[in-house]
């Protein structure tokens, strides 16, 4: 969660083997990780887990998937 | 600790002697070590006890420091399978809509007191009663343990997987293939940094800037990239990714 930029190769590739097994159903977190400021995305500066900030920015990514599989 | 506190103790009790049987120069200083002594008694007992008491922090890394430990105790509770989330019963998901999301500490909500604010648990709000998100998210677990972990689910198969994944779910297959991150936090700690809260949480104040980087200077992050850049250890890695995509398509497939 401190630097999602450096590692966009390579979750570039696991998004590419998904795809290759028929999943492109992916949401990438790195560009909405990298859009908010780190004091707000992660939990403080002693903890970087995802804060409940990022959390609800991934459930409103989520949510149109999800509700529109159904 | 209890060391610590005797030997204080008796340094206090030492300068109480000197001042009331001392003479002249020897029993003023006594008296003003004194003053000293309970000063810095009452200043370091007082943290002590606050930290002990009140203090709750999802440090890093949070089971092993005693604020941590304050953390999980306060706001971490878990169902009878062990997951951070509601006692789910096979009635509850019959004839819903049944999402698994899956993933490691991310998901399971580490460093978020109140487990309503998790994705999953905003999603579950949001898509209503016509759903059930069941969460399995587990602290420190990788791509074999998930995909066990959707396996296992005693109570329904899901309709939805919501898989989430960090770069470090390939740690399993590094470290089984012999590539290896040597943390730089020593196993062995000194018995006042365990069990004293104010001592604690000094040392992992100070410790952590460096508990990321390896004593070859090597980052835990450029660790995870090296595995990612062997072709055998990812292949390895793709075989796990490949068995939670297989699980996902039996169930969607039944």
């Amino acid at each position: 969660m401190e630097d999602p930029v450096s590692s966009v190769p390579y979750v570039d590739r696991v998004q590419q083997h998904l795809e290759s097994l028929g999943h492109p159903d992916i949401v990438k977190l790195t560009d909405a990780a990298a859009a908010m400021p780190i004091e707000e995305r992660v939990v403080s500066r002693a903890d970087a887990h995802p804060s409940a900030a990022f959390n609800a920015v991934v459930a409103d990514l989520l949510y149109p998937l999800i509700a529109g599989e159904s | 600790m209890l060391p610590v506190i005797g030997l204080y103790l008796l340094f206090g009790a030492g300068l109480l002697l000197i001042n009331r049987r001392g003479h002249g120069r020897a029993s003023t200083v006594a008296g003003g070590l004194i003053v000293t002594w309970v000063t810095v008694g009452a200043l370091v007992g007082g943290a002590e006890l606050a930290l002990r008491c009140c203090y709750a922090a999802s440090d890093t890394p949070m089971q092993w420091t005693r604020a941590g430990e304050n953390w999980i105790a306060r706001y971490m509770a878990f169902n009878s399978l062990g997951y951070r989330d509601r006692e789910w019963t096979a009635e509850d998901l019959a004839g819903k809509t049944v999402i698994f999301a899956v993933g490691d500490s991310f998901t399971e909500g580490w460093g978020i007191e109140d487990p309503a604010l998790r994705f999953p648990d905003r999603l579950q709000a949001r898509l209503g009663s016509g759903y059930a998100v069941v969460n399995l998210g587990k602290g420190g677990s990788s791509t074999l343990h998930q995909t066990q972990a959707v396996m296992d689910y005693p109570y329904a198969k899901p309709d939805i997987i919501i898989w989430q994944y960090l770069l470090n779910d390939i740690d399993v297959a590094a470290i089984s293939n012999g590539l290896v991150w040597e943390s730089p936090i020593p196993l062995e700690r000194p018995a006042l940094i365990e069990e004293s809260h104010l001592a604690n949480f000094i040392y992992w104040r100070l410790f952590r800037q460096g508990m990321f980087l390896s004593p070859q200077g090597i980052s835990q992050w450029a660790w995870l990239y090296s595995a990612y850049d062997d072709s055998f250890i990812w292949s390895i890695h793709a075989q796990e990714i490949d068995r939670m995509v297989d699980y996902a398509d039996s169930v969607a497939r039944a």
